[in-house]
């Protein structure tokens, strides 16, 4: 199982490698959304209060834009059905396309961090593994949500209207956990100090990945 | 029955219904190894809907079917090496080359030596100099090869063809049909759906009629063979309606 | 329980020619019901405008909760409901359970709204805004957008049995996402103090006895309302579908007239 999905993401990664199609457009998004909170954050003389909700709004909707797009590229040229015609089962599927999902939006955000960093004026002292860490767990977390919803959306009508009604109400928990770990973060404390945040977010990423996990075979069967 | 003369298809009373509406009204259908069966029928007839369950892309609401003997329903997954599928769709990867494509799915079906598989079955379709080009800068005849590389790189011993002429320009449609031919040679079991009454009856050992949810004719070619197929079809699909 | 007579036996016919007679729920209220739950909601109505003493802080106004916290608990009910009619839906796939999710669905979100109408109502004069992101506020919310979600995957999802398919997948991931959302938004708080204008005590502890039975009637009134809208609109989702599908077999498009 493991074996392919490697193989699965690798295609996946491979393809927008090539392409670059959500990348690029993730990432645009992702500095055009901090512009934004820029201006309309000026009065706030201190940045820190504003600047972890900032960030994890920014990776939102840059990760809403990846998730349609990558589940729309399946979708256009009926390649989910190429997958599902392949000899594995729909639950490996799902766990390739959530780590495909992980990596590119871990991409996006590393990208958004560092323009984040600039124009927001942040030091980054010392905590950076931690806040890598908070990063990581609270976008599995998306992405286990996010590859459940988008493989529905791009089936329905609305398309890639349906994907943000859906998603961001089931992860308004999350978007708290990861606000508060990474606002312990960046103003020096250590994530001890938000032990019962990181101990939600660790349970939504795993309650979410088992029912995402369990459920999808319902999503793409007919 | 032993596995080796079992029908490649074998399906009885499979009924398929999404909510009310409903697409197969209890199909009994039997393709014995080896042969070509081509399917006609109306749009909207269920005949995508009835390949899609041989498939496995879809599961039927009630019946049973067999391919090669065994069960469906029990766990698909490995009876899928079987089988190969081309549609309209190519279930291709337009950012990626035809290689890489090609690459990617004979890995998924554990193929022993993939890259070999993928040049020899590049070759047979006659793509070999195109290999390393985008399938999303393909000509519409150009990506249907492709997808049917696609499809044979695992050696499936049952192909499923559905409307494979459709948006094809008349080159690559008599391409196709030499392909197909070949592939009738090749003691591979066919099933292809069709709109094209002489194309798709030309190189079948039987044809069928899937008419309002039903197979309302089958026969071999000995029995269709010198009849009017444009009557045959207007009678049997009537009958279906009726 | 007996078993509700339809008025006309040509419309529960499935076009495949099978009878639908078993349900897992019944449809259609019986008369009986809608008088006990009419008796309920009257005697409720009684029970808060008049039996219930005046609140000494907060006066009149403090009523509204007989309304507000027993629509707030029936929201819940319902998306326990849904829960559990969206997991049988998927071991069974029979499409009753998925018109119970449909039914529960809108009838709950109707009682969400209520409870949204309710609260700022309340909140104006008592807390002195309209609205504040205190814990129950916040999740309360939450769960009123799930319920929307909810309604809006079942209209424009697709084909009714993905509808059906999503939409289960959907109902049991937004209920288990209640726990998670009650935590956090407690946590979310203390970690925030925000002006206490009035303590959490004063909402259920310490209440007067007749304060609390006037509470506990309007929670009974309210699932009776519940359970008669509820068989309603259970009923007419079923009609509607059987509608259709004899429609489909007529080859009339939905609209189009005979």
């Amino acid at each position: 199982m493991w074996r392919k999905i490697f193989v699965l993401v690798k295609k996946d990664l491979l393809a927008e490698w090539t392409s670059k199609e959500i990348l690029s457009s993730t990432v645009f998004f992702s500095v055009l959304v901090l512009m934004v909170f820029n201006f309309s954050f000026e009065m706030v003389t201190d940045r820190m209060v504003a600047g972890p909700g900032i960030l994890w709004t920014t990776f939102l909707f840059a990760g809403i834009l990846g998730m349609n797009r990558l589940f729309l590229t399946e979708r256009e040229d009926g390649g989910i059905e190429g997958l599902m015609l392949c000899p594995i089962d729909r639950t490996t599927l799902y766990i390739a396309k959530w780590l495909s999902l992980l990596v590119i939006l871990s991409l996006t955000e590393i990208a958004t961090l560092a323009v984040f960093v600039v124009f927001f004026n942040i030091a980054l002292q010392g905590g950076l593994i931690a806040l890598v860490a908070v990063i990581v767990l609270g976008t599995a977390g998306l992405a286990a949500l996010g590859t459940t919803f988008a493989a529905m959306a791009v089936r329905t009508r609305t398309r890639e209207m349906m994907l943000p009604m859906l998603l961001i109400p089931i992860s308004v928990p999350l978007l708290m956990a990861a606000v508060k770990c990474t606002a312990a973060v960046l103003g020096g404390a250590t994530l001890a100090s938000v032990g019962s945040w990181l101990q939600l977010l660790i349970a939504f990423d795993v309650i979410f990945i088992a029912v995402g996990y369990m459920t999808f075979p319902t999503i793409l069967e007919e | 029955m032993s596995a080796q003369t079992a029908p490649a298809i074998e399906a009885r009373q499979v009924r398929k219904h999404f909510g009310h509406a409903i697409a197969l009204k209890g199909v009994d259908f039997n393709l014995p190894q080896g042969d070509f069966l081509t399917l006609f029928g109306p749009n909207g007839a269920g005949k995508t809907t009835l390949v899609r369950i041989f498939a496995t892309l879809a599961h039927p609401s009630s019946g049973e079917i067999r391919l090669f003997g065994q069960p469906l329903s029990d766990g698909s997954s490995d009876l899928r090496r079987r089988i190969g599928v081309v549609s309209h769709k190519s279930f291709l990867y337009g950012a990626l080359s035809a290689s890489q494509n090609l690459l990617f799915y004979a890995r998924m079906f554990d193929l022993p030596d993939p890259q070999r598989s993928v040049e020899q079955i590049l070759e047979r379709v006659g793509l070999a100099h195109r290999m390393h080009d985008a399938v999303g800068t393909f000509s519409r005849g150009l990506e249907q090869r492709c997808a049917i590389a696609r499809a044979l790189i695992h050696e499936p011993d049952l192909l499923l063809f559905d409307e494979p002429f459709t948006g094809l320009d008349p080159e690559a449609a008599d391409q196709l049909a030499g392909l197909l031919h070949q592939l009738h040679d090749s003691s591979r079991t066919v099933l292809l759906t069709s709109h094209d009454l002489n194309r798709g009856a030309e190189m079948a050992d039987q044809i069928a009629i899937l008419a309002a949810g039903r197979i309302v004719y089958q026969e071999r070619r000995a029995e269709f063979a010198g009849t009017d197929l444009a009557d045959l079809y207007r009678t049997a699909t009537q009958k279906g309606r009726a | 329980m007996a078993s509700t007579s339809p008025p006309d036996p040509n419309l529960e016919t499935h076009p495949s020619g099978a009878m639908e007679v078993d349900s897992p729920v019944r449809t259609s209220p019986s008369p009986g019901l809608i008088a006990v739950a009419a008796a309920a909601m009257i005697a409720s109505l009684y029970a808060a405008l008049l039996y219930a003493p005046t609140d000494s802080f907060q006066g009149n106004v403090q009523r509204i909760f007989y309304t507000h916290v027993p629509a707030a608990l029936t929201m819940y009910v319902a998306v326990t409901l849904i829960f559990f009619a969206s997991i049988l839906y998927l071991q069974k796939r029979d499409e009753r359970w998925d018109e119970v999710g449909a039914a529960a669905a809108e009838v709950g979100a109707l009682f969400g709204t209520v409870v949204m109408i309710t609260g700022p109502l309340w909140a104006r004069p008592v807390w002195g805004t309209w609205w504040t992101w205190e814990a129950r506020l916040t999740s309360t919310f939450v769960l009123w957008l799930i319920f929307i979600a909810y309604l809006m995957l079942r209209a424009y999802g697709g084909s009714p049995e993905q509808v059906a398919r999503f939409c289960a997948v959907l109902g049991i991931i937004g209920f288990l996402d209640l726990p998670i959302i009650h935590f956090s938004v407690i946590w979310w708080r203390t970690m925030h103090p925000q002006p206490v204008i009035m303590t959490e005590e004063g909402l259920g502890a310490g209440l007067p006895g007749s304060m609390l039975a006037t509470v506990a009637l309007g929670l009974v009134a309210a699932l009776l309302l519940f359970t008669v809208l509820f068989r309603h609109r259970l009923r007419v989702e079923r009609l509607s579908r059987q509608l259709l599908a004899m429609r489909r077999s007529l080859d009339l498009s939905p609209g189009e007239d005979l």
